[in-house]
């Protein structure tokens, strides 16, 4: 499965919470208003984009990133001190929480000089979402879906060297 | 001194056999947690119709499953189906297969069917696919071989229909067309058809009852067969029962 269009992650609220506004007045924090109270300590723009797709089959429960599950995929490679925006797409039909160890997910809510940061940013079914990080952490860190059940193959190593 | 020795049918080894390898192989399932292994060894039994039938003069009770135990890509594959009226077995059928992936949604079957009843029993290799067409029909359908050249095509098609989350229809529907067997009253060609609509009420997504009708109906020579038997070749049922899976 393939999201053709993929919406923005940014102002869906999830499932479940979508229809409050309507239903009860009542508005539902989302993405989209978070905003740093500092500046965001590097400014840079980033010097390159890693898109990379969450992917699963529901059917036989196996998850992947990019359609590779975990044990057959190469890491991801950033060099030492670069920034680069990370664009993740769910092609899936299920909401992932994607965890980023040892460096920070600076979530592109908007407001490119407070950019809120984050350890795990959740991607709904069917959406896109970025976030730019600076590899200032040097070594191998794990970066997957937080779920429990899907952590097994949607799960890349990152080098920082 | 007079030895004692009980000698077991072939399909009775067989069959215990088979059982001896699950219990073997569940002995190796082990709980799949935030231990970060790919690619586990896990199973499933579904007990997709457990069920009482309102027949003419009897109830008989039905049960139709199928487990698997084995990995993302490959597993070992058991579909049974039972029929027991008025506490004899009537229809007996059991079914082993290697099953292995071959697309997203797809898998290509091969393995051995025994029939332990009706009487005579009956042994075939099976050859089948099992998997989702598109709009979500799910799909299973299989070759026999038989001994003596005897052969049989299967195909079974359910949808699952929501009402609510855990309200559910499913229309099914198993059509079946043989070589000719005298012994067993079946004719060459589409020998019977078998269509269900079953609702169920999921109280948890693996424990639900539910009501239905089942309808079955012969044709061609095995019809004419029945009828030689003074049976009914059409049959509609209301069925009531249990699906649960684990």
């Amino acid at each position: 499965m393939k999201a053709i269009s993929p919406q923005s992650g940014l102002t869906d609220p999830g499932v479940g919470l979508r229809d409050h506004l309507q239903k009860y007045g009542r508005k539902v924090l989302t993405y989209a208003d978070i905003k740093n109270l500092y500046l965001t300590s590097d400014p840079r723009d980033p010097t390159r984009e890693i898109e990379l797709h969450l992917t699963g089959n529901m059917s036989r429960y196996m998850w992947s990133i990019n359609g590779v599950k975990a044990a057959d995929a190469d890491p991801i490679k950033l060099k030492y001190g670069e920034r680069v925006r990370i664009t993740l797409v769910n092609d899936t039909m299920m909401a992932h929480p994607i965890h980023l160890h040892g460096m920070w997910s600076e979530l592109e809510t908007g407001d490119p000089s407070h950019i809120p940061r984050k350890h795990t940013v959740m991607v709904q079914p069917g959406s896109k979402i970025s976030y730019l990080v600076t590899a200032d952490a040097r070594g191998q860190w794990a970066y997957h879906c937080h779920f429990i059940f899907h952590m097994a193959g949607m799960f890349r190593q990152v080098t920082v060297s | 001194m007079k030895t004692f020795k009980r000698q077991l049918s072939m399909p009775k080894r067989v069959f215990l056999s088979f059982i001896l390898t699950i219990c073997l192989l569940l002995n190796q399932v082990s709980t799949v947690l935030a231990s970060g292994m790919d690619d586990p060894l896990l199973t499933k039994v579904l007990i997709d119709q457990f069920e009482v039938r309102d027949a003419d003069d009897s109830n008989p009770l039905v049960l139709e499953g199928q487990g698997w135990i084995g990995k993302d890509l490959q597993k070992i594959w058991f579909k049974a189906e039972i029929e027991r009226d008025n506490g004899e077995t009537e229809e007996a059928e059991l079914q082993v297969l290697y099953s292995h992936a071959i697309a997203p949604y797809w898998d290509l079957q091969l393995g051995l069917r025994h029939d332990f009843q009706p009487s005579p029993s009956r042994s075939w290799a099976v050859f089948g696919f099992q998997g989702l067409l598109p709009y979500y029909f799910e799909a299973d359908t299989a070759l026999f071989i038989g001994e003596s050249g005897r052969s049989g095509l299967r195909l079974e098609v359910e949808y699952e229909l929501l009402f609510t989350q855990k309200l559910i229809l499913t229309p099914e529907i198993e059509v079946n067309l043989l070589d000719y067997d005298k012994d067993l009253g079946i004719g060459s060609g589409l020998s019977d058809v078998e269509a269900g609509l079953r609702l169920r009420y999921e109280i948890r997504r693996e424990f639900a009852p539910y009501i239905g009708v089942n309808w079955n109906k012969s044709f061609g020579n095995t019809a004419s067969f029945a009828r030689d038997d003074g049976k009914d070749t059409d049959d509609l049922q209301w069925v009531i029962g249990l699906r649960i899976w684990f």
